[in-house]
């Protein structure tokens, strides 16, 4: 531990240099925006910015890319607050109290204490990150080819099941993924397989034109096919001395800080969609262990703090399984995979030896982000608040524009507009079917690592598949992949039972 | 179908053995376990229908109008067809100004100050500061 703070303060070091400072102030700023704008998501936004990176050191681009992802779940409370409109899922939960409060004409208090408990908890959980991340890092070297396939099997199940409706069309999506990211040079031997003789295609579809197709055109196209009623609320923009909370506000809210906290950071390390869950079981605890639950729904400032709270923590704490194993539990940090590795950082047990100034120089640059955005989300949210007037028929245009801009700018080549174009329509109409675009983009980016990892695995073993079930690591894996498969079939069946069993009682009833 | 598009292209391959695979198995892998999660998906959502005694077959429903998303996927496609020919700033121009007539806003003047205003921002930021080396086109903008 004492041996991490040290690494910590090197990281500060490295953060607190003025061009990491700068990056990580406009990574905040553009993530709030993103969060404010209703439609334009995390995953999105740091998709659509990925290219601006290129040109910047790998740390600076991580620096302001996680800026963006914690910027956004920032900013994502105040359309809850202000328009009772989620910037993103997390923020649903906050929408009940707060903006019962704004109605009542607390939306001020109710904001800054939105801003105070991110604070509280991003910082908190910095330092949980700085306790949990090495010692799992040391224990996951113990790794082979063997152990990471069953891990990534592991990863795409768990991805699969935590994302979209069902865990069939997920695994779909997935192997759809894992499809398109054979296209291209074989990793193994070199061949060219899938290319049809473009030359184009022998570097592999990128990477960036699936992300800003999937998450940017396809969010943009399912926008522009529905009137835009969003906006259409009335927007509740409070002044800068109405912002600040009455002592008896930060008396209720500083234990509900406190316990969202620790909900969200031990939710954020198990695999699912940790900000949703963490909102949802922070929101619960603080209304049952309340004195005054009747006061949940109708502006409680607890309902506000504990959510807002536990959704950062679990934000910090889902980098621990992205950074340290390599594996992502949740989109935006499988989004955040890919521009590691377009960085040339391979995330995984190896990544804080090899890359310490990296590792250590993001930890601390989120603590001073959280900062930032403390001082940005607290003076200028009712400027963020007038960003919500912009209608959306001259915002969606210009993100048009980003994305072919950002697009072209990737390779300087038009073909990659037209991969971006076909994932742009293939992303509306698999969330028309309710298939999420998340597992086929994770398939893409590990895709050609499982292949090797499946095709070294098999060379050491002799083409015996016993290699993946005879080492205790990898065994245990496919164990919990296995549990994870079948869990969804169990509350399937259960539920079946159930409804069978209450049609029998209404018939017996009738 | 793309299951089995890709098993098929993959057996085209040299597939080798489990020993020393070759670059089209696991791809074929892959065509067969996606061919099997769509029979189970299939299955499944055959099940459920029979179940429900509603042969309602599954289909993409347009919530509101399909227009716009084709025209905003053929304004994107119009950008990737001729910006190598009419140079960055004057498709930025033109995309814009399509979309925002795709969007139905009918003020002509102010659409044409939206999309004169954004092509020259994003001239300036991409092409001037931060030197992305766009295609000029036949204007040389």
């Amino acid at each position: 531990m004492l041996e991490s703070l040290q690494q910590l303060a090197g990281g500060f070091g490295i953060a607190t240099t003025v061009p990491n400072l700068l990056y990580c102030l406009l990574g905040a700023i553009v993530g709030t925006l993103i969060g404010v704008l209703p439609g334009i998501g995390p995953i999105a936004g740091i998709a659509l910015l990925i290219p601006a990176t290129f040109s910047l050191n790998p740390t600076s681009a991580i620096i302001m890319l996680a800026g963006i992802y914690y910027g956004a779940m920032y900013g994502g409370s105040t359309t809850s607050i202000l328009l009772n409109v989620p910037g993103e899922t997390a923020s649903v939960i906050t929408c009940i109290d707060g903006y019962r409060m704004a109605q009542k004409g607390r939306a001020g208090p109710a904001l800054a204490i939105c801003a105070i408990g991110s604070f509280i908890a991003g910082t908190l959980g910095i330092f949980g990150l700085v306790a949990f991340a090495p010692p799992l890092a040391r224990a996951a070297l113990a790794f082979g080819p063997a152990e990471y396939f069953s891990l990534m099997v592991f990863g795409f199940v768990v991805l699969s099941n935590v994302t979209g409706t069902s865990i069939l069309k997920s695994l779909m999506m997935a192997v759809i993924g894992l499809i398109v990211g054979t296209i291209g040079l074989d990793p193994v031997k070199g061949d060219a397989r899938f290319t049809f003789g473009s030359m184009s295609l022998l570097s592999g579809i990128e990477f960036v034109g699936v992300a800003i197709g999937l998450f940017g055109i396809g969010e943009v196209l399912s926008n522009v096919e529905k009137p835009a009623e969003l906006l259409e609320g009335t927007v509740l923009v409070p002044r800068l001395r109405e912002l600040f909370p009455t002592r008896e506000d930060l008396r209720k809210s500083i234990k509900a800080i406190l316990r969202g906290t620790g909900i969200g950071f031990g939710v954020g390390l198990v695999p699912g969609p940790a900000p949703v869950i963490a909102t949802y079981s922070s929101y619960m605890v603080e209304k049952r262990i309340s004195k005054h639950p009747e006061e949940f729904g109708q502006g409680a400032i607890e309902g506000v703090a504990g959510p807002e709270s536990a959704n950062n923590a679990a934000c910090q704490s889902a980098f621990i399984p992205l950074f340290v194993l390599g594996i992502p539990f949740a989109p935006p940090t499988a989004i955040l995979l890919g521009a590691l590795l377009i960085h040339g950082v391979t995330p995984g047990p190896m990544m804080i030896s090899e890359h310490p100034q990296l590792f250590w120089g993001v930890i601390a640059s989120m603590y001073i982000g959280n900062f930032i955005l403390l001082l940005l989300n607290l003076p200028f949210v009712p400027l963020f608040a007038n960003i919500l007037r912009i209608p959306k028929r001259i915002l969606l245009p210009l993100v048009i524009l980003f994305c072919v801009t950002g697009m072209y700018s990737v390779n300087n080549s038009v073909f990659d507009i037209w991969v971006m174009l076909l994932f742009g329509g293939l992303g509306f109409l698999a969330g028309k079917g309710k298939f999420e675009g998340a597992p086929l983009l994770l398939g893409l980016v590990l895709g050609p690592k499982m292949e090797v990892a499946f095709r070294q695995s098999l060379m050491i073993s002799h083409g015996d598949f016993g290699i993946f079930t005879g080492r205790p690591i990898s065994l245990a894996f496919l164990l919990a992949t296995a549990l994870f498969l079948v869990i969804p079939l169990f509350r399937l069946a259960y539920r079946q039972m159930r409804k069978g069993g209450l049609n029998k009682g209404s018939a017996a009833a009738g | 179908m793309f299951g089995a598009l890709t098993g098929v292209l993959s057996l085209k391959m040299p597939i080798g053995s489990f020993r020393d695979a070759g670059p089209g198995l696991f791809p074929l892998c892959l065509g067969l376990l996606l061919m099997l999660l769509a029979g189970g998906f299939t299955l499944g959502a055959f099940l459920r229908n029979r179940r429900a005694q509603k042969a309602k077959a599954a289909s993409l429903e347009f919530g509101g109008s399909a227009k716009p998303v084709i025209g905003f996927m053929a304004v994107i496609g119009f950008a990737a067809a001729f910006l190598e020919y009419l140079g960055y700033a004057p498709t930025a121009f033109l995309v814009v100004l399509a979309l925002l007539q795709i969007l139905g806003s009918k003020k002509w003047r102010w659409n044409l100050l939206i999309a004169l205003a954004s092509s020259a921002v994003s001239h300036f930021v991409f092409v001037r500061w931060l030197q992305i080396p766009f295609p000029q086109g036949w204007l040389g903008l």
